[in-house]
């Protein structure tokens, strides 16, 4: 075997289509060397090698100058085949991402059996003998072909494999056009269709001259050219396509950041294996974090309110943890003096092919919308003071009372202790019974006083859990002196066995201390037996918990019960109209409900449903 | 008729129980009741001592408290003791006869005060009726004829003018004036004139 020294016009042909095979597989490869996900570019560096080999092998088979030298050169030939059918293959699976493995695998095999026969053999896997070699002239030139040969035992494993191969390609490429989109589709009937014609056309032509019905050198490669030309065309054309979505990609988020801007949010990433921030500048002014800074995630946490950076990093690691989403509200102070209300939201990402871990946020400064709600609440908070003020006035008479019956109490029993000490009677037991029943008194006075206090109180609002009947007894213990003085028969049924609701005590006291004082002025238009007002509790709908308050007073009147919990809306005399509404108002600030219906009995039955511990509200 | 007492009414345990204390202390029988009703049932119209009670009380109240016992010819004095200064009620009580209207708040002396007085109240006014009780007794012995010559004695007629009345003799008249100055004890006509007044005699028994 030897290398031509001189060359015909078909070995120049041969030879530059080898070069250009290798320059199109060295592109691919280096491509491959600097993306290794583009792993479809490897397997086609893989094809377009081989494909040189196969061209070379080619050349040189024409060149042959015995029998022998062409039947090497038809040995050797067979190498590089082993690679093209095996890029080509792996080649169609990773670009198209079809085809059956299996075929893959048995392809390769048969492949990997066929060298080894082919190597065995003499003098190849195609023929047992070749008796002569003839010289025909073949596109201006001189070429050699065989001529008297007998073809090999084995060499009809190549048609199988040509076969496998076929199908192998046929099923791959009809899989991707049956679920691709546009492109994918073209890909498939390029790459499909070139290989299943050319490794049609090139296996019957080799057949025929294996089988001496022509007389014609082996043409694999002029064969093979187009789906070369398709492969190449096809990663050509996916590159292109990358860079197109890398400029939209840059387009899209010069847009987002635009967007984000001119919305105050601040978009903010935190890539954990470089441990590094990127930040968009609206989040680093919000933050008050200098570029130059900016990357350090130290930085950034460092202005947190130490009061929420716990809270913060809690919600962080959970989220990266378990891949979720987050949202936290807390404050910043940029500058070091002032405070801002932040809130964040994003997702944690794990397990990115080459990417430890990465968390996504956008910003928004919500201090405000925060101070804004802190108003509200504070006037809210007012208004329920208020409320709870004027409620105790219409109680004033009957509290100075229960205040007042103590003191005088006291007062008498210390008058007499005096008058026992003066008179140098001694009576110890007296004395005692005296001191007992004083510190008694004051007591009971202590407790109505507290009572009073606790009603009349600016505070912040509270919520805790609290059963309804204890509700209902702060109520009773406002209201038993007063409904007593105007001959109203006050009962409160307990319900022992109701979940706790979740509320602010004394602003709900105020809500059912405000309908219980209704509920008593309604009754008092009836005659005494019918002055009856019953506190009472059930399990409602969602699971919620329903206080009630039921009267036999005359019930709402018929135009007045859309209008009753509207502020300064009111049927008495000496009503303000703001105790229904504002206790509505606090009825769903607790995410609870105010309600008054009338009962078919006669009068009226006003519910408060509140929610309980682990029910949400709404 | 048992022994003057002072009877409160309160419907809070511990200030009647304080009242009572100090009444005690200051001397007085002291008998306690929780409600106006209570009172009512404990008590009729020979006991004798004085009322004080409170005026707010679920129930009977004070006012209605005093309107009952008027109504049951209970006429012991009433001592009204209040937790606010209420006005208008305070007149009404003062004009339906109370005694007093006390603040619950009121300095020992004066309420010992209010109960001593009220207990004078009581006792002049039993004296008044044992006394009206003696005279209408005497007056009981005396015989139709006599009291038809008494009131014409206490109206200022003569001996001759009575027997001209009456139509019997003046001598006849002498004897029953002798027998009625007897009977009622008395010495002198003017005596007999006082007398009389505190007995209807245009109601002959």
């Amino acid at each position: 075997m030897q290398i031509p020294t001189s060359l015909t016009h078909v070995g120049i042909l041969w030879s530059m289509i080898a070069a250009g095979a290798l320059l199109l597989g060295l592109v691919h490869f280096a491509r491959w060397l600097l993306e290794r996900r583009a792993r479809a570019d490897l397997a086609f560096s893989l094809v377009a090698f081989s494909f040189a080999g196969v061209a070379l092998a080619e050349v040189g088979g024409m060149h042959a100058r015995d029998a022998a030298e062409w039947g090497a050169w038809v040995r050797w030939f067979h190498l590089p085949l082993f690679g093209l059918f095996l890029g080509t293959a792996i080649f169609v699976r990773l670009f198209l991402g079809t085809g059956r493995r299996w075929l893959l695998w048995t392809l390769i095999a048969l492949r990997s059996v066929i060298l080894l026969v082919n190597f065995g053999a003499q003098p190849n896997v195609n023929f047992s003998a070749i008796d002569s070699i003839e010289q025909i002239p073949f596109l201006g030139a001189t070429v050699t072909v065989v001529g008297e040969s007998t073809p090999g035992p084995w060499q009809f494993l190549g048609l199988i494999s040509s076969l496998l191969l076929v199908v192998y390609v046929l099923d791959a490429a009809i899989a991707r056009f049956r679920t691709g989109d546009a492109d994918q589709r073209r890909g498939a009937v390029l790459i499909g269709g070139t290989v299943f014609l050319m490794v049609v056309i090139a296996t019957a032509f080799t057949q025929l001259v294996i089988y001496g019905v022509t007389r014609l050198p082996f043409l694999i490669t002029p064969a093979f050219l187009p789906p070369l030309m398709a492969m190449s065309f096809e990663l050509g054309y996916d590159m292109l396509r990358a860079s197109r979505l890398a400029r939209e990609l840059h387009d899209n988020r010069l847009r987002l950041e635009l967007a984000a801007g001119s919305a105050n949010l601040g978009l903010w990433e935190w890539d954990g294996r470089r441990e590094r921030i990127l930040a968009t500048r609206q989040a680093r002014q919000i933050f008050g974090v200098s570029e130059e800074e900016s990357g350090e995630f130290r930085r950034w946490f460092e202005k947190v309110h130490p009061d929420d950076a716990e809270r913060l990093n809690r919600e962080i690691s959970r989220a990266l943890e378990s891949g979720e989403e987050y949202a936290a509200d807390f404050r910043i102070s940029p500058d070091g003096a002032s405070t801002r209300w932040i809130s964040v939201r994003g997702r944690a990402e794990r397990n990115l092919p080459g990417k430890a871990a990465l968390v996504r946020g956008v910003l928004r400064d919500i201090s405000d919308q925060r101070r804004a709600q802190d108003e509200t609440q504070e006037l809210r908070r007012e208004l329920a003071h208020a409320g709870r003020a004027s409620l105790l006035g219409q109680l004033s008479s009957s509290l100075a009372h229960e205040i007042s019956q103590p003191l005088g109490a006291i007062q008498r029993n210390a008058e007499a202790a005096g008058m026992l000490l003066d008179s140098g009677r001694l009576d110890q037991e007296e004395l005692k019974a005296i001191v007992a029943d004083i510190l008694r008194d004051d007591r009971r006075a202590r407790e109505v006083i507290d009572r009073l206090r606790t009603m009349l109180k600016r505070r912040e609002t509270e919520v805790a859990p609290i059963s309804a009947d204890n509700l209902m007894q702060d109520v009773m213990a406002l209201v038993v002196a007063d409904a007593a003085s105007r001959g109203v028969q006050l009962e409160h049924r307990p319900s022992p066995g109701l979940p706790p609701v979740l509320g602010d005590r004394v602003q709900l006291t105020q809500v059912l201390l405000n309908v219980v004082l209704n509920a008593m002025d309604a009754v008092m238009e009836q005659p005494p037996a019918k002055r009856q007002v019953v506190l009472w509790s059930r399990t409602g709908a969602d699971a919620r918990v329903e206080l009630c308050v039921s009267d036999q007073g005359p019930g709402i009147a018929a135009g007045d019960a859309g209008k009753i919990f509207r502020p300064f809306y009111t049927t008495k005399s000496a009503g303000m109209g703001l105790g229904l509404a504002i206790s509505r108002t606090i009825a769903e600030a607790h995410g609870g409900l105010l309600v008054g219906e009338n009962e078919p009995g006669g009068g009226a039955t006003f519910r408060l449903c509140l929610p309980t511990q682990g029910v949400g509200c709404g | 008729m048992s022994a003057p007492t002072v009877h409160l009414v309160d419907d809070d345990e511990s200030h009647v129980r304080a009242v009572a204390r100090l009444l005690a202390a200051e001397g007085y029988a002291v008998r306690t009741f929780l409600s106006g009703d209570a009172l009512v049932a404990g008590i009729d119209r020979d006991t004798r001592g004085c009322v004080v009670a409170d005026l707010e009380m679920p129930g009977l109240d004070g006012l209605a408290l005093q309107a009952e016992l008027r109504r049951v010819d209970v006429l012991m004095p009433v001592v009204f003791l209040s937790g606010r200064g209420d006005v208008p009620r305070s007149v009404h009580a003062m004009k339906e006869g109370a005694v007093d209207f006390l603040e619950k708040s009121a300095p020992r002396e004066l309420l010992a005060e209010a109960v001593r007085r009220a207990l004078e109240l009581d006792a002049a006014e039993s004296e008044r009726r044992a006394r009206a009780f003696a005279i209408e007794r005497r007056f009981g012995r005396l015989t139709p004829r006599e009291r038809e010559v008494l009131a014409e004695v206490v109206r200022g007629q003569m001996n001759k003018q009575i027997a001209a009345t009456l139509g019997i003799s003046e001598r006849t008249v002498k004897m029953h004036r002798t027998s009625i100055t007897t009977k009622l004890g008395v010495h002198s006509t003017a005596q007999l004139a006082v007398l009389a007044r505190g007995v209807n005699l245009a109601d002959p028994v």
